[in-house]
């Protein structure tokens, strides 16, 4: 796709409509740009015959006014971290995106020549309407994390299902509630990763790229939940010694993390709100930071 | 009625290296295709066109949200002046 169509909604819906292209896949935020801004009622897409997406949660609002916007072409939802590839998928029906819906489409069941299952925290499988941890054996489960022998120790497990032969699954952190249909609906995350834009974040990291400037005493960064990008990212910095400006920081963040991983607003203050046994108090900030998100929302 | 504020290019630009891209080396003056440099995406893009409803108090469409408006500073001051004249 050309660069400078990418970028502008109402361009990029012409562009679908004249190259009359079959088999569309990306993430959900770039397909909720096109719902929002890109006018899709003004053409035709009779090429279009697949739509895919991956990598974060479709709201399921906006999948339905797609659906309705181009209802002639197939929907799937596909699931699959980078360290096992997609593993799961789910047909999309319109029955699925019926009004009164709220909670997005599931993942669904596992791809061919791959296994997926849920276990409880004590290792048991769940049975339907249960909600444990995902799981997943395929040929194309990662060996393992480049030089972190001790997180790939934590996520590529035994398969505590078979004893017969060395078998290996892979821990994806996701929590799943299994449907009596055998599909899986996904819940959120075990610990405090983060989704903007399909792309995984820590926000540790980002914390730790703010700690690494020497004028800064405390940092700490949340995500405001955005249903449009996943999540928005706003830091929160106490200066030590020292000027520091919020441009100077945003620099020497990008420096050290992806564009991605860089806050949209990084805040000076005089302190961080503490809890009461002296942690950074990350619900008020949370809280703070979606007042600013709904001041700034576009 | 109160004056309106200049169109300041070099607001917009500075917008656009502290606020979008983070970065001092990456260098573009007002005819750089900044779509092409990769100087703003498309969800930049979208924080561009806020900073910009704010600062110059227009209205931007969807349909404005094209290339001729805003792949370089100049096309941005044009589209903004065009806006801001009156009806």
């Amino acid at each position: 796709m050309p660069g400078d169509v990418a970028a502008f909604p109402v361009r990029l819906a012409q562009w679908i409509a004249e190259t009359g292209i079959t088999v569309w896949y990306s993430v959900p935020s770039a397909l909720i740009q096109l719902v929002e801004h890109g006018h899709l009622d003004r053409h035709n897409y009779d090429g279009l015959r697949w739509v895919l997406f991956a990598g974060e949660v479709f709201p399921i609002k906006y999948l339905r006014r797609l659906m309705q916007l181009i209802p002639h072409a197939a929907y799937s939802n596909l699931y699959g971290p980078t360290e096992t590839n997609v593993c799961t998928y789910y047909h999309v029906q319109s029955s699925d995106v019926s009004p009164e819906r709220t909670e997005p489409v599931p993942i669904g069941k596992a791809c061919a020549n791959t296994e997926v299952f849920a276990l409880d925290e004590q290792g048991r499988v769940v049975p339907p309407g249960q909600e444990g941890e995902l799981y997943v054996r395929c040929s194309t489960v990662m060996k393992g994390y480049w030089g972190r022998p001790d997180a790939t120790a934590a996520t590529v497990l035994p398969n505590p299902l078979n004893r017969a032969y060395a078998d290996v699954m892979y821990r994806t952190g996701d929590i799943v509630k299994l449907m009596p249909s055998g599909d899986y609906q996904y819940v959120g995350r075990r610990d405090k990763m983060v989704k903007s834009r399909g792309y995984r974040i820590e926000l540790g990291e980002i914390e730790t790229a703010l700690y690494a400037h020497s004028g800064v005493k405390e940092a700490a960064v949340v995500a405001v939940p955005d249903e449009r990008i996943g999540a928005r990212l706003i830091g929160y910095v106490v200066p030590g010694e020292g000027a520091l400006t919020q441009s100077e920081l945003m620099k020497f963040c990008s420096e050290r993390v992806p564009r991605y991983m860089v806050p949209e607003r990084i805040e000076l203050c005089g302190q961080l709100p503490k809890t009461s046994t002296g942690k950074i108090d990350k619900k008020t900030l949370e809280n703070e930071s979606k007042l600013y998100a709904e001041r700034t929302a576009n | 009625m109160p004056s309106e504020p200049q169109i300041d290019l070099a607001s917009i630009k500075t917008f656009i290296r502290t606020e979008l891209i983070y970065d001092d080396e990456k260098d573009f003056d007002e005819n750089t295709n900044l779509i092409e440099r990769g100087i703003i995406d498309s969800m930049s893009l979208v924080r561009l066109i806020s900073f910009i409803e704010e600062n110059y108090e227009i209205q931007v469409q969807d349909e404005d949200i094209v290339p001729e408006n805003f792949s370089s500073l100049n096309k941005i001051s044009s589209f903004i002046a065009e806006r801001r004249k009156p009806a």
